[in-house]
């Protein structure tokens, strides 16, 4: 097939000779054009506003929270790649990432709960918690700077916590859950150092007259703990003979005790010795700063039941009260809260044998644990010398030595006698504190290693109820630290 | 001609405005028949001019190889009135005497032989024969393939051939 086909060239040219274009097609063109270009002009000026808008924009985001409460452009983005690894890991952890990712960060069930129980949604809260962490802060903190508004770029960048920390964190959080889903137990959480309050639940590895070991945790068995199973008392020999016939579990409430070299010492308040590890909650522990809280645990709180119980008092030691009308042992201990008509706040030496209470329990497993009591019996001031404790001796005692420890939330403190034995000794409302001086002082003015003389009467326990302690040495100190300037 | 186009690419490439026009009407008067045995109506060629040689003004910063400016031109061209022909006819069909009313109807044998055929058959005809074009540069313009361009050319004859004999 070739042009050279001259027939149907020239019948097709002979056809369309007469076909040209029309003498304004030109001007038509050229008007087409300039519109085009008057068109794009504007387009392009447009454009350019558009760009040079955004780069302005861009460029001060930069350095200027544009984006309000939620920061800087980097700051939003730092916060948009955060936000996307949170959302990344509650999807992964499925049921309760806040929780998981606590327990892989190590955190306290208290502080756990706080997000839990904060409007926070599961992301945000992985998200709280993680920042908290990484940036020593309280997540109460974090949740506050949430709470008026700003956005997580911006609380991530007021607390120093960089993109590269929460994605550490967050590899940190998905390695637990893969351990914790190869069937392994997680560790212990390790309470952080924003409590005093311990609870550990897991089995007992071992056990002496002075010390209970529980998931690894060993304890320290005051002459006031409180050893119970089956909801009645158990001696550390009964537990001794029952691990040698197998596996025992136990829930320990304890308490950190910080002495002045800066070694931290656990003592069991309340230990309950349980057959299975059924009740026994994955190896906890909580740090508590707050007294309000008795129950020792979330995971028991939630299934725990809380009651209001009123009658007289038929047995009150330091550590048990039992009330008619009720059957159970109701323990006491440093996170019971007093009070007394005409008292207001006091604590629980000030509850005496026949005194008309009313307690707010809450029974976790077997136990009922004392929450609140209400002594509705009015105060009466006595004679500090006299003895109020029908339970005690009524014998009043002198005692000189030095001061080994104090325990703030229980008021108590141990003294290392002149005849080289450790007392216990407790500070109630009654108790007058006096310097050198017979100036009068308060319990915080109190520190370590200061030489005291103590008049009190000794409890059932063997604890000493405080008539007045009087300081040899100097009490001016610090209040709260100790080591303050004068 | 080809020298003569040479120059003025260069000088449309080089941003003189007015060789542009220069541009316009060495290849204007192609264009139109070749879009003309196409679409078969002065206001849709010239429409399709008009848009044709828009295009091209907005590219004429990278024009620079005067043997391929004819050929992108008609390709443009090719493209847009096969645009407006979807507009107009909707349904695929070879274009009746009744589709055409109210347009230029073409006089005479090869006219009505023309209208005949298929638009696609058309415009194939009216490229190789009408603007002398290649084989090859019909399959880059239509962006058919070398078998086709060949069949439609084919038939095209053997249709015009048909009508211009028998008269039918």
């Amino acid at each position: 097939m070739e042009h050279n086909d001259r027939e149907y060239t020239d019948m097709l040219n002979n056809e369309l000779k007469d076909i040209e274009p029309g003498a304004g097609l030109h001007s038509k063109v050229r008007d087409g054009i300039a519109r085009n270009v008057i068109h794009m002009r504007r387009r392009n000026t447009a454009l350019g506003a558009v760009v040079i808008a955004v780069i302005l924009t861009m460029g001060l985001s930069a350095v200027t929270p544009v984006f309000g409460r939620n920061g800087t452009l980097p700051q939003v983005i730092t916060a948009m790649a955060a936000e996307r690894q949170a959302k990344k890991i509650s999807k992964t952890q499925g049921k309760s990432p806040v929780e998981q990712t606590g327990t892989a960060l190590q955190t306290s069930v208290t502080t756990v709960k706080t997000v839990s129980d904060s409007a926070l949604s599961e992301t945000d809260g992985v998200l709280a918690l993680v920042i908290a962490n990484k940036s020593g802060t309280l997540v109460a903190d974090v949740l506050k700077l949430r709470a008026t508004g700003l956005g997580w770029g911006r609380i991530m960048a007021q607390l120093n916590v960089s993109g590269r920390d929460i994605g550490k964190a967050m590899s940190q959080v998905k390695a637990a859950a893969k351990t914790k889903g190869q069937g392994e137990n997680p560790k212990p959480a390790v309470s952080n150092t924003d409590g005093n309050k311990i609870v550990v639940n897991g089995e007992i590895t071992g056990v002496s007259t002075t010390l209970i070991t529980v998931a690894a945790k060993t304890f320290v068995i005051a002459p006031t703990t409180q050893l119970k199973y089956q909801g009645k008392a158990i001696t550390t020999t009964e537990i001794a003979a029952k691990l040698l016939t197998g596996k025992f579990y136990a829930t320990v409430q304890g308490t950190k005790q910080v002495n002045t070299i800066n070694t931290t010492t656990l003592l069991a308040n309340v230990i309950i010795v349980q057959d299975t590890a059924e009740q026994a909650n994955p190896s906890n522990e909580q740090a508590n700063p707050s007294n309000e809280q008795a129950n020792p645990s979330n995971e028991q709180a939630a299934v725990s039941n809380e009651q209001q119980k009123r009658g007289k008092v038929t047995v009150v030691t330091a550590t048990v009260l039992h009330i008619d009308g009720f059957a159970n042992d109701i323990i006491l201990n440093a996170d019971t809260k007093v009070e007394q008509v005409g008292a207001g706040t006091t604590n629980i030496a000030a509850i005496k044998l026949g005194q008309t209470v009313q307690v707010h329990v809450i029974l976790s497993g077997t136990t009922y644990t004392a929450q609140q009591v209400h002594i509705e019996d009015a105060y009466v001031k006595t004679d500090t010398t006299a003895n109020e404790n029908q339970t005690t001796n009524s014998a009043v005692t002198t005692w000189q030595g030095t001061i080994a420890a104090i325990f703030p939330l229980n008021n108590s403190i141990t003294v290392t006698t002149d005849a080289n034995s450790l007392l216990v000794f407790r500070i109630t409302a009654t108790s007058v504190l006096q310097n050198a001086s017979h100036k009068s002082f308060l319990f915080a003015n109190l520190a370590v290693d200061q030489k005291v003389t103590i008049t009190g009467t000794t409890l059932t326990d063997n604890s000493v109820e405080v008539v007045k302690l009087t300081t040899t040495t100097s009490t001016s100190v610090n209040p709260g630290k100790g080591k303050g300037k004068h | 001609m080809d020298d003569e186009l040479k120059a003025v690419v260069a000088r449309v490439h080089a941003g003189e405005e007015p060789a542009f026009d220069d541009l316009y009407h060495l290849t204007v008067r192609q264009l139109y028949k070749t879009l003309y045995t196409y679409l078969m109506t002065r206001e849709d060629v010239e429409d399709v001019v008009q848009e044709a040689y828009l295009k091209l003004y907005q590219v004429r910063r990278k024009l620079d190889d005067t043997r391929s400016v004819p050929v992108y031109l008609r390709t443009i061209a090719i493209n847009c009135a096969r645009r407006k022909f979807r507009r107009i006819h909707p349904v695929r069909a070879p274009i009746e005497e009744d589709d055409v009313s109210g347009t230029e109807t073409m006089k005479g044998v090869v006219r009505e032989a023309l209208q005949k055929l298929s638009p696609a058959d058309r415009l194939v005809m009216g490229l190789f024969y009408g603007d002398q074009t290649s084989i090859q540069d019909i399959c880059r313009m239509t962006g058919e393939k070398e078998g086709t361009v060949k069949s439609r050319l084919s038939r095209a004859r053997e249709r015009l051939r048909e009508v211009i004999d028998h008269g039918t």
